[in-house]
């Protein structure tokens, strides 16, 4: 590089690492107008206005959505989500589980919209299906101390609906 | 002039001089191709194992259906959803159309690890991983948000410099130069603003201080590898594993540079990330990690001798 043209690269090096910093420490580009929605754009596109705070927020519980269909002779399957070939694709579907609560315990519309979601991916795969029910549970680990006391983790149900074929089938309705 | 300011404009000349230096002083490109191989082949392994679950996670119907699947994403970013509405038209439905987007990301995959027209092999392996990990976004984690972040950067450093076959085809002479050394210290200065922002996040939280943090997560099925429950009665131990995070991840940006310390700072955090990845099960984000690590910190950048500063 010549020495001008490689100063240019090492301004935009910096100032790439200025927005790097900015979006490690959750900086609201978007409150700087259009130029901070310039900045967030960039973010997105090049990664840096990522965030690195995995595993950094209480780690006290897990949320689980289970599916179980019913045929029309009675019978109930319970049916997994994704197909379960690999730790990768159990990882992605407990990142979908946990998005129910993202918003908070009390969007239960939203919950409804992606129950209906995962509930149609089912009615898909399972055309013998007349009834899906999909239940959502939590387990909290007890800490070190309630442990030693003998209290054990346990899955509670937080959430259950059931869906029928005659439920639309097309893309649920967003109603968060 | 005073003799004060004279004083002032020397220093100031030499820390510039310094700066460049360490941005711009001419390195090798065997870092940079160390971590295009590592990078293309953790997504080629992922591609691998998500193989079955391609529709499930990235179709309308898959299990995040449609309008949602859309309203979860990052706003304004690319999706399949865009490839398939302007090809729906010319007959192309969204099953081939997400079939061929696959085979062309793991061909671009391959010519990347392969070092095979690798500036364009970049640019097509950033595009698609970007659109599938925008389509998926609710399903994603932190490997695919660094996996974005170095695609990033090797559309612009000179990766194909070193292990390819560019080079080995007389396209590249693999000769040091300043466009290495300035996009090896950009991606050392992030991956260490990484750590800190992340020992910094964790130190926040009390629960990673008196060990109670790690006995959570290692109790969640999700993360539940080995029975660990017999860790209730160490809680010193579990204590002392919450402060080794902290201090690895915090003090990464401090005692990865110099000499004496690089090769425990390196040493602690490959084992901090194997750790993790046998105990929570993250195989693959703690694979890339290691790449990240000991591809821009471990392989020396210096010219002609080995063992020197990276």
């Amino acid at each position: 590089m010549r020495t001008h043209s490689a100063r240019r690269w090492l301004a935009i090096a910096l100032a790439h690492l200025i927005v790097v910093g900015l979006g490690a420490g959750y900086f609201p580009f978007h409150e700087l107008g259009r130029a901070g929605d310039l900045l967030a754009m960039y973010g997105k596109l090049s990664g840096a206005s990522s965030t690195y705070g995995f595993f950094a927020k209480d780690m006290i519980s897990e949320v689980r959505a289970r599916l179980v269909f019913i045929d029309a002779h009675g019978a109930q399957s319970e049916v997994r989500l994704g197909s379960g070939s690999s730790r990768e694709a159990d990882l992605r579907v407990g990142a979908i589980a946990s998005e129910f609560f993202a918003a908070g315990e009390d969007d239960v519309q939203f919950q409804r919209s992606l129950a209906a979601s995962l509930a149609a991916s089912v009615f898909g795969q399972h055309p013998e299906a007349v009834q899906v029910i999909v239940t959502l549970e939590e387990q909290e680990p007890p800490s070190m101390a309630h442990y030693r006391k003998g209290e054990r983790a346990r899955w509670r149900t937080l959430y259950e609906v059931r869906f029928e074929p005659s439920t639309p089938r097309k893309s649920p309705e967003i109603v968060r | 002039m005073t003799s004060i300011a004279i004083a002032s404009t020397k220093a100031g000349k030499a820390l510039f001089r310094r700066v460049e230096g360490f941005f711009l002083k001419p390195a090798s490109p065997r870092p940079l191709g160390a971590l295009r191989i590592g990078v293309a082949a953790v997504l080629l392994v992922q591609a691998f194992l998500l193989r079955h679950d391609l529709f499930n996670f990235f179709a309308s119907d898959g299990l995040v259906q449609g309008e949602l699947a859309e309203y979860l994403g990052q706003p304004g970013t690319p999706r399949l959803s865009w490839l398939f509405t302007t090809l729906a038209p010319y007959g192309v439905t969204e099953t081939a159309c997400i079939s061929w987007t696959a085979r062309i990301y793991l061909v671009a995959l391959g010519c990347l690890l392969l070092g095979l027209g690798t500036r364009v092999a970049a640019v097509v392996a950033f595009c698609l991983h970007w659109t599938f990990m925008s389509s998926g976004y609710c399903s994603a984690y932190g490997l695919e948000r660094y996996a974005h972040v170095f695609l990033f950067y090797l559309l612009w450093v000179p990766s194909a410099e070193a292990f390819s076959l560019d080079r080995a085809l007389g396209r590249k002479t693999g000769a040091p130069s300043s466009q290495a050394r300035l996009g090896l210290r950009v991606m050392q200065l992030h991956l260490a603003l990484a750590y800190f922002a992340a020992g910094v996040e964790k130190a926040l939280n009390g629960r990673w201080w008196n060990g109670e943090q790690i006995w959570s997560t290692l109790s969640l099925p999700e993360y539940q590898q080995l029975d660990l429950s017999f860790l209730h009665g160490w809680p010193l131990l579990l204590m002392a594993a919450g402060w080794g995070t902290l201090i690895i991840e915090t003090f990464f940006c401090i005692f990865i540079w110099p000499r004496r310390t690089r090769r425990l700072w390196l040493l602690l955090t490959v084992g901090l990330h194997v750790g993790i990845a046998i105990f929570l099960g993250l195989h693959l984000f703690g694979a890339i990690m290691c790449v990240l690590v000991l591809s821009l910190f471990g392989v020396s950048a210096e010219p002609k001798s080995c063992g020197q500063e990276p």
